[in-house]
């Protein structure tokens, strides 16, 4: 069963002198099942970040229309589309956006907190999910006095501690060094494989190949996609270089 | 290059950061309106042409004082912040490869667009406002208002040098941070990591025990002289004590409710309580300034309001009379009089005696220091009839029996020496001599027989008080004609000649001129607390906005990432508004806690000043008002810095 199906989406963006219209987006269709791990690729100014964001109900598509468990998220009314996305969306973005003024425990808990979770609650489900991302020890930390890698993997517990449906990365290891970089791709990893459906936007090529399927998106459009199948990630990174090289080599849809 | 490019870019700037830019405009045109009204009262030669007017321009030039170092003090704070808002603006310019004279050239422009609309705005207020603030000090002081109205030029180019020199003294500050710092240091400014504050325990406890001091001393001491004597050390004691508190204390409480697990993971006091601890760490020096710049205000109202108010009513009855003099022999001081050609409305003469003692029972010792401090008035039987124009008949030993206060004598006799006097009834004297409002301790009458027995009190009281005993004496008190304060003034001259020209001992006393001097004295003080108050009070609402702003632009990072996560517009305004109103109202409760801890001490002091009876209610009234008024602008400005706040914010 599909978690969310995005039909014929399309953005257009009205510059603020002379009118000229920029299309972001001008015909996106496509849908991620339960448990699968989609990576989203293309090039700074394709359109990516502008689907992320109405995937992530932060803007909305000038037509078409995105359905998460067969809801239409452009018919939630405004008043509940915070809470909506608390409860049915976790977030990673590629400069972590921690809260310096809290712990690592507390940057945590935060949308648990937001939901008014009992404390009882947290108490459950908290410590597993430390433990899982290697956090257990640095929880009373401050996000000024942890690393790139720590910070990132605390908003992936921020974003997973409300078990949303879909887990959406903008360009999660951006800002992080290739040893963070692979240690958070595993983690995504893991967490794919207990089941949590994974959708990231990057154009870090070893990020995609850890995916299970990945979309190429240029100039607003669906351009291609390969699945991984039961390959391994190395195979998949070439794969994904060919392909990067075909389309910035301009030529036609292929497939 | 275009030479306009710089004042351009200048004007952008200032129109791009308003939002600090108006209020420091603002801020400075104000500064130069009081300035310049202050100035002109001071300057003016006006006042000093009136009668005690004098004394106001005196207390006119120590505020002008107070404001302009004040001023300088608070336009400089304002630039500094302002300045450091601009750090990114300006690294930013040098990146993009603007040399430092170039830069300079903008500062300077701004600088005078900003000075311009300073002056053109406080000397149009300054101005129009003028004449509006003499009327109320005339008012104030009683004064009748002289006709016309000048621009007062002293004034104004007094209040023109303030402002050129503060804002030369700003600029060459500016100045000195841009030339000298590096653009990469200029860019990254304002960046650095923010540590978690500690909780420092040895802060608190001074604190508290400070504090404490303070408010105990401001309880337990009761005798007013004392209080005098301490209550300056208390009040130090109360700052130490706001200081310690508001860092340390503050810290202590929320990390305390940030153990509280319940309570902490709750949306709103989840957000408030961390974001507070940070704002604490920045903020608390400030917020206990604020705190304590708001007391003073508080206790300045309180202070100056009580006294006119009290003033004016105890001047009445201290001068019930024009003239009201004690004299050996009132015939030099009546021919002056009569010479003068004034026509007298009123007059009273009587032979009286007046003395201190201490009562014990019914018994009054002058020889002891037991019982009952108290003061007494005696007059003869003629004297009654020269003050009530009644005629009493008194048998020999026999005494009437009257209190300042109207409290009745509770024994049937008074023993003054060896003599008991049987006390056959009580009288109301009209107070023609004012002097008895003057005494702390109870002041009483007492009506003998004749002019014997004012003879035998006399020597009773010699025979006790050797050199320092009082004399009898002849109290005349007179109204005349004369109204004009001048001619008053002249009269009251030529009967104190008259009088020292003689060989007559004694006083004489002008009701008039005193009282126009108490009303310029205590009118000029109210005049004065009211400006300096307004100064402060509106220096306090600026230093919250600017805090205010500026943490707002810290904030919106913050937010955006809690909207992000999954936190309503609805709840984040919430959450807005109940930290705004904490870091607002904190210092507002905090400094109205002081002064109704300070008001038991205020009062006993105040009632040094005011005359006899006790105000306490009166005080009260006029603290209650002053709180008000100070809330009620408190809370404009709040729902201004409110909004701006929310607009950065969200």
């Amino acid at each position: 069963m599909s978690i969310l199906q995005v039909e014929n989406l399309k953005k257009t963006y009205t510059t603020r002198f002379g009118g000229n219209l920029v299309q972001a987006l001008s015909d996106v269709s496509f849908s991620v099942e339960e448990g699968e791990y989609v990576a989203i690729m293309g090039e700074s100014g394709s359109g990516k970040t502008t689907l992320l964001n109405i995937l992530a109900t932060l803007d909305k598509p000038t037509s078409g229309r995105v359905l998460l468990d067969g809801q239409d998220t452009g018919h939630i009314h405004a008043g509940q589309l915070a809470a909506f996305r608390r409860d049915h969306l976790g977030f990673v973005f590629q400069d972590f956006n921690l809260l310096d003024n809290f712990s690592l425990r507390d940057n945590i808990l935060l949308p648990l907190v937001l939901a008014n979770t009992p404390v009882r609650e947290m108490d459950r489900r908290l410590p597993p999910l430390a433990e899982s991302l290697g956090l257990e020890k640095l929880l009373d930390k401050f996000p000024y006095e942890v690393s790139g890698g720590q910070k990132q993997r605390t908003a992936v517990g921020r974003a997973l501690i409300t078990r949303p449906r879909l887990l959406l990365a903008d360009e999660p290891t951006g800002a992080l060094d290739s040893h963070a970089a692979d240690n958070l791709l595993r983690i995504f990893d893991e967490v794919n494989q207990l089941g949590q459906t994974v959708l990231m936007v990057t154009h870090s090529t070893r990020a995609a190949s850890h995916a299970k399927r990945v979309l190429f998106i240029k100039d607003g459009r669906l351009y291609h996609q390969l699945y991984r199948a039961d390959q391994t990630p190395e195979q998949m990174f070439g794969r994904i270089s060919d392909t990067l090289s075909a389309i910035a080599a301009g030529g036609g849809r292929y497939e | 290059m275009n030479k306009w490019l710089y004042p351009r870019l200048a004007l952008s700037n200032l129109r791009k950061s308003r939002r600090f830019v108006v209020p420091y405009i603002l801020a400075g045109g104000g500064a130069v309106a009081m300035l310049y009204i202050v100035g002109m009262l001071a300057m003016d030669n006006g006042l000093d042409n009136m009668f005690a007017g004098y004394w106001v321009s005196m207390l006119m030039a120590m505020g002008l004082g107070v404001v302009m170092v004040f001023g300088v003090i608070f336009m400089l704070y304002i630039n500094s912040f302002i300045q450091r808002q601009r750090l990114k603006e300006l690294g930013l310019y040098a990146v993009l490869g603007m040399e430092k004279r170039h830069m300079a050239l903008v500062l300077v422009s701004e600088m005078l667009f900003s000075g311009l609309a300073m002056l053109a705005l406080g000397l149009a207020a300054g101005l129009g406002l003028g004449k509006l603030a003499f009327l109320v000090l005339l008012k104030l002081i009683q004064m009748p208002v002289p006709l016309g109205f000048t621009v007062s030029v002293p004034a104004l180019v007094f209040c023109t040098e303030w402002l050129f020199g503060v804002l030369v003294l700003s600029l060459l500050l500016n100045l000195r941070r841009v030339l000298r710092a590096d653009p990469i240091q200029l860019l990254y400014q304002g960046q650095k990591g923010e540590r978690e504050p500690r909780t420092r325990w040895l802060l608190v406890l001074l604190g508290l025990l400070t504090m404490g001091g303070g408010y105990a001393t401001a309880w337990l001491v009761t005798s007013p002289v004392a209080l005098i004597l301490v209550f300056f050390p208390a009040a130090v004691l109360v700052i130490i004590g706001t200081y310690c508190l508001f860092t340390a204390g503050s810290v202590a409480v929320l990390k305390a409710l940030r153990r509280d697990r319940r309570y902490y993971y709750q949306p709103r006091h989840f957000i408030t309580v961390s974001g507070l601890l940070y704002r604490m760490k920045q903020n608390a020096a400030g917020l206990a300034s604020i705190c304590i710049l708001s007391t003073m205000v508080l206790v300045m109202m309180i202070c100056t309001v009580s006294l006119y108010s009290g003033v004016s009513q105890s001047l009445a009855m201290r001068y019930p009379m024009q003239f009201c003099g004690s004299l050996s022999d009132t015939a030099p001081a009546k021919q002056a009089v009569a010479e003068s050609g004034v026509q007298i409305l009123r007059q009273y003469e009587y032979e009286s005696i007046s003395f201190a003692g201490q009562l014990v029972d019914d018994v009054l010792v002058l020889d002891s220091t037991a019982g009952t401090a108290c003061q007494f008035y005696v007059v003869t039987a003629e004297g009654y009839a020269g003050l009530t124009g009644k005629t009493l008949t008194l048998e020999p030993g026999q005494a009437l029996f009257s209190s300042r206060e109207g409290e009745a004598w509770n024994w049937p006799t008074l023993t003054i020496g060896n003599t008991r006097w049987e006390i056959v009834g009580s009288w109301q004297a009209p107070i023609v001599d004012g002097r008895i409002y003057a005494y702390m301790v109870p002041a009483y009458y007492l009506v003998v027989p004749t002019r014997a027995d004012l003879e035998a009190i006399a020597q009773i009281q010699q025979k006790a008080y050797g050199d320092h005993a009082s004399e009898i004496a002849t109290v005349w008190a007179i109204d005349t004609a004369c109204t004009g304060m001048a001619d008053i003034a002249e009269l009251k001259a030529s009967i104190q000649d008259a009088i020292q020209n003689s060989d007559v001992s004694g006083w004489i006393d002008c009701g008039a001129t005193d009282r126009q001097e108490g009303y310029a004295m205590y009118g000029g003080f109210l005049f004065l607390g009211l400006t300096l108050g307004l100064v402060f009070l509106l220096a306090t609402a600026l230093i919250i906005y600017y805090k205010q702003v500026s943490e707002g632009y810290d904030d919106r990072q913050r937010f955006h990432i809690l909207q992000q996560v999954g936190m309503s517009r609805k709840e984040v305004q919430a959450t807005i508004r109940s930290q705004v109103l904490t870091v607002f109202f904190l210092p507002l409760i905090t400094a109205g806690i002081h002064t109704a801890a300070a008001f038991p001490a205020m009062t006993r002091m105040l009632s040094v000043l005011g005359i006899g009876t006790n105000r306490v209610t009166l005080y009260a009234a006029c603290g209650l008002a002053a709180f008000g008024v100070f809330s009620l602008i408190y809370v404009a400005v709040y729902a201004l810095t409110a909004r701006a706040y929310a607009r950065i914010v969200g």
